[in-house]
C-alpha cells in the first residue's frame, strides 16, 4: 500500500511519508494497521483511542437502536470532513421507515447536499454490488449504506474493495450487530440529553461507544456533542470503561 | 388454405396459400364460393393486427441490409439501398439472399430493384414470370406492358381506367395530361410521375437511421457467450475509433443482435457522460449481454450510437489530491444506473418551496451538477431542518394541554415519548396558489424526548375549530 491519502494531516512531510511507507514494507506489517487515516473523528480523545489516530481506508460499522438517527448524524459529520462525493446506498424500506437524508437539514453536520448521491436497491445482493463499486472507485469521500448486513465473505469483499479504492466504507445497522465482522471498527451509538438552549433542545448530542477495534485494546465510551455553527465534534465527558462486554 | 375475415356480402378470403390458389381460388372471394370450388379448404380468421407487428418485426430484421427500411402498405417492405449494395457483393447477390433468406422464414416474398420506390413496387408484384427482377439504372421501357394495377392505384380508378380500355401503364402514360388529370383527378399522373422518377417519393424509415453504427456479420451463425462477448468488444473498438475521430462520445448505446430465425434482440445502455472508451462500454454492457438469447444462432450484430454528444476537452486533467476524476464518477454513476435503474440512482436538488417536502427533488444523478463543490444556494443549510426527513409524515397520538403548547407525550410506532424540551412553532403556511396543496397551515416543533431523541413534529389545524387538529411525526434531528 504505497498510495495514501494526502488529504489529511498537512503537517506530514513527504518524505516522512515516503520513510513511513519503507519502514511498513520492511516490517511487513499487515494492511490497515499503520495505516495514514481517512478521516478523524475531530475529538483528540478519541483518534487517539484509535491505532490510526483516525478511520482508516476500510470497512466500519455503526450501529443504533431501531430509529435512532444518531448513526446517521455521527457518520455525516465524520464524511462531512473529508472531499469529494458520497454514495448512500439504502434499500426501499429503509427509505420508508427512517426517511433520507435531507437536504436542507445535512448542512448543519458539515455534509453539503450536493455531494450525496443517492442509489436505492431492491435486493441485498445489489446493496452489496453498489457498495462494492463505490468503494473501489477512488476520490469518493464515502460509501454508506443503512438496511444490509454482509456476511463474513461480503464483508471481505467489501474491506478489500475498500483497501484498493482508499476508500471508506460504512455500514449502518439497526441494535447491537453480536455476529462476527470483518469490520475494522465497530461503533454503537445512541442519542442522548443536549443541554437545551432557551428551553428548546440544544446541539446533538450522543454517546459513542467503540465496542471492537481491530488492533485497540479495551472498549470505550464516549458523551460527544456537535457544534453545528464550527462543525466540530468534542467529548463532553469521559465515561467509565467497559471492560469485558465486547472485547471480540 | 385461406385465411378470412368478414367483408362487403358476408365472409370473404382475404389471403390464400399456393396450393389454394392452383385450385382456382383468388383473394376476395365468398368463404361459400370458395367452399364450393374447394370442399375440403382450410380456413382460419385473419389477424390484421399480428400480420402488421410481424411485418415490423420482419422491417427491423431488414436493416441488416440497409439503415433505411420502411414498412411499404400492409405487405411490402422497402429499402433504400443506395450504397449498400456493394456490400453484399452486388445488387444481384444481395436481392437473391434477402429472398432466400425470408423464403427460408417461410414467408412467400418478391422482390424487385429499380430506380424508383414506385417502380419497385410494380415491378415486384407485377412483372412478368421470365422477367429479371432488377431492372438498370434508367431502364423504365419494361415496366410500359406492365398493367394499370401496378400504378398502385385505388380499385375504383383502375376499374374506370380498364372501362377507358386503357389497360397497361403504356396507354396511359401517352395520353395528354390535361385531359386525364380531368378526368382521373392527380392521382394517376402522380403514381406516374413518382414511377418514372419525375417526382420524388421520399422514404421514411421506421427507424431513424444514425450515422454511428458498426456492423459484424457471421459466416457461420455464433452462440456461444464467448464468441458474442468478442464479437461485441470488436464493434465496441470499431465505433470508438469512428467516435474519437469526429470529437464525439456516446450517451446512448444499443446492441442489435440479429438471429438466424428472423428474431431481433435489442440491449440499450445509457452512459451519464459522452464516453469513447471500448472497457467503458464493454463493462456497462457485460451485465446486460447474458440476457442475449441466441436460439439458434445469431448471423449479425450491429452497435449503434442512437445519441451522441461532443466530448468536452476537459477529459483525462490531471486531479488534485481528494478530488474525484469526473470519468471515474461518470463510470460508476453509469454502472449503478444500468444496474439498479436510473430512477434509483439519484442527487438532491434544491427546490424554492418553503414547504419542507417540497423544499428538495430527487432527480437523476448525473456528473455534470456534482461538480459544483460549493451547496447550491436554494438549500437554507440550518438547524432548524432535520437530518432526515420521512417520505409520508407519519400521524402520532399526542397530548398538548394547552393550545398552541408543544405536547407533553406523544406515541409513535406504537412507543410513547414523553417530551423533555420543545421549539417553536413554526408556522409553515399552505402554498395557496398550488390546487393540490393541504389548506391547513401547519406548526411545527423541534422536540426532544427524555431519552435524548430528537423529532420534528407538526400540528395541522387549530384547536377549537370544528374539525379537532391532528398530529403528525415528519423528520429527526441529529
Amino acid at each position: 500500500m504505497e498510495q495514501h491519502n494526502t488529504s489529511s494531516r498537512p503537517t506530514s512531510s513527504r518524505a516522512g511519508r515516503i520513510a513511513q511507507a519503507a519502514a511498513l514494507i520492511r516490517a511487513g506489517l499487515t494492511k490497515g494497521s499503520e495505516e495514514e487515516p481517512c478521516v478523524r473523528t475531530g475529538a483528540a480523545e478519541i483518534d487517539d483511542a484509535l491505532p490510526w489516530g483516525g478511520l482508516p481506508p476500510g470497512l466500519h460499522e455503526i450501529a443504533a437502536s431501531y430509529g435512532d438517527p444518531a448513526k446517521a448524524g455521527f457518520v455525516m459529520s465524520l464524511i462531512g470532513r473529508r472531499p469529494g462525493p458520497v454514495l448512500w446506498c439504502r434499500s426501499r424500506r429503509t427509505a420508508l421507515e427512517a426517511g433520507d437524508p435531507y437536504g436542507p437539514g445535512i448542512g448543519g453536520l458539515g455534509l453539503s447536499p450536493d455531494r450525496l448521491i443517492l442509489a436505492e436497491a431492491a435486493k441485498p445482493a445489489e446493496l452489496l454490488w453498489a457498495m462494492e463499486e463505490g468503494a473501489r472507485t477512488r476520490g469518493l469521500a464515502a460509501v454508506v449504506a443503512d438496511g444490509v448486513t454482509p456476511d463474513l465473505t461480503a464483508g471481505r469483499r467489501l474491506q478489500l474493495a475498500a483497501e484498493a479504492g482508499q476508500g471508506l466504507v460504512f455500514l449502518l445497522a439497526t441494535r447491537r450487530q453480536s455476529a462476527a465482522s470483518t469490520a475494522l471498527t465497530r461503533w454503537f451509538v445512541a442519542s442522548a440529553p443536549s443541554r437545551p438552549e432557551a428551553d428548546g433542545p440544544g446541539r446533538p448530542c450522543w454517546t459513542i461507544e467503540l465496542w471492537r477495534c481491530r488492533g485497540g485494546g479495551r472498549p470505550r465510551e464516549w458523551m460527544v456533542e456537535w457544534d453545528d455553527a464550527a462543525l466540530s465534534l468534542s467529548v463532553v465527558s469521559q465515561m467509565a470503561d467497559r471492560s469485558l462486554a465486547a472485547a471480540g | 388454405m385461406a385465411l378470412t375475415a368478414s367483408g362487403q356480402g358476408g365472409i370473404r378470403l382475404t389471403a390464400i396459400d399456393v396450393a389454394a390458389a392452383r385450385l382456382g381460388l383468388s383473394a376476395g372471394m365468398t368463404l361459400a364460393d370458395a367452399r364450393a370450388l374447394v370442399p375440403g379448404l382450410t380456413v382460419a380468421d385473419a389477424d390484421p393486427a399480428a400480420d402488421a407487428k410481424a411485418l415490423a418485426a420482419l422491417t427491423d430484421w431488414c436493416s441488416r441490409y440497409s439503415p433505411w427500411c420502411a414498412l411499404d402498405g400492409a405487405d411490402g417492405i422497402r429499402l433504400d439501398i443506395t450504397g449498400c449494395a456493394h456490400l453484399f457483393d452486388g445488387e444481384a447477390a444481395m436481392l437473391t439472399d434477402l429472398i432466400r433468406r425470408l423464403r427460408a422464414f417461410g414467408f412467400t416474398a418478391r422482390g424487385a430493384i429499380t430506380d424508383t420506390p414506385a417502380a419497385a413496387w410494380g415491378w415486384a408484384r407485377f412483372r412478368p414470370k421470365a422477367a429479371p427482377p432488377i431492372l438498370n439504372q434508367g431502364e423504365t421501357a419494361p415496366l410500359l406492358p406492365l398493367p394499370v394495377a401496378a400504378l398502385r392505384l385505388e380499385p375504383e380508378s383502375i376499374d374506370t381506367l380498364r372501362v377507358l380500355g386503357l389497360d397497361t401503364i403504356a396507354t396511359v402514360t401517352h395520353l395528354p395530361r390535361g385531359p386525364l388529370s380531368q378526368r382521373l383527378g392527380d392521382t394517376v399522373l402522380a403514381r406516374l410521375d413518382r414511377m418514372f422518377g419525375r417526382a420524388a417519393e421520399p422514404i421514411s424509415p421506421r427507424a431513424v437511421a444514425e450515422p454511428w453504427l458498426s456492423r459484424m456479420i457471421f459466416a457461420e451463425p455464433i452462440g456461444r457467450r464467448e464468441d458474442i462477448d468478442a464479437a461485441a468488444e470488436r464493434l465496441m473498438a470499431h465505433l470508438c475509433r469512428e467516435l474519437a475521430l469526429k470529437g464525439q462520445g456516446a450517451r446512448r448505446l444499443v446492441l442489435h443482435f440479429y438471429r438466424v430465425d428472423g428474431a431481433v434482440q435489442h440491449i440499450a445502455i445509457g452512459t451519464s457522460r459522452p464516453t469513447h472508451t471500448p472497457s467503458h462500454m464493454l463493462r456497462l454492457f457485460a451485465e446486460r449481454l447474458e440476457q442475449v438469447e441466441p436460439g439458434f444462432g445469431i448471423e449479425a450484430i450491429v452497435l449503434e450510437a442512437t445519441r451522441t454528444e461532443p466530448l468536452s476537452a476537459t477529459q483525462g486533467t490531471l486531479t488534485a489530491a481528494g478530488e474525484i476524476d469526473a470519468t471515474d464518477l461518470a463510470g460508476l454513476i453509469d454502472r449503478l444506473q444500468n444496474r439498479l435503474g436510473p430512477s434509483r440512482v439519484v442527487q438532491l436538488v434544491p427546490v424554492e418551496s418553503h414547504v419542507p417536502e417540497r423544499a428538495e427533488v430527487q432527480a437523476v444523478a448525473a456528473v455534470r451538477a456534482l461538480k459544483r463543490l460549493k451547496p447550491p444556494p436554494g438549500f437554507i443549510l440550518k438547524s432548524a431542518r432535520p437530518l432526515s426527513l420521512l417520505p409520508i409524515p407519519e400521524p402520532i397520538e399526542a397530548i398538548a394541554p394547552v393550545p398552541d403548547d408543544p405536547p407533553l407525550t406523544f406515541r409513535w410506532r406504537r412507543i410513547q415519548h414523553r417530551v423533555a424540551f420543545a421549539d417553536g412553532p413554526e408556522r409553515i403556511g399552505p402554498e395557496w396558489w398550488r390546487a393540490e396543496a393541504s389548506p391547513k397551515a401547519r406548526d411545527y416543533y423541534r422536540v426532544e424526548d427524555q431519552a435524548g431523541r430528537r423529532f420534528w413534529l407538526y400540528r395541522e389545524g387549530l384547536y377549537g375549530t370544528a374539525e379537532p387538529p391532528r398530529w403528525f411525526l415528519h423528520g429527526f434531528f441529529p
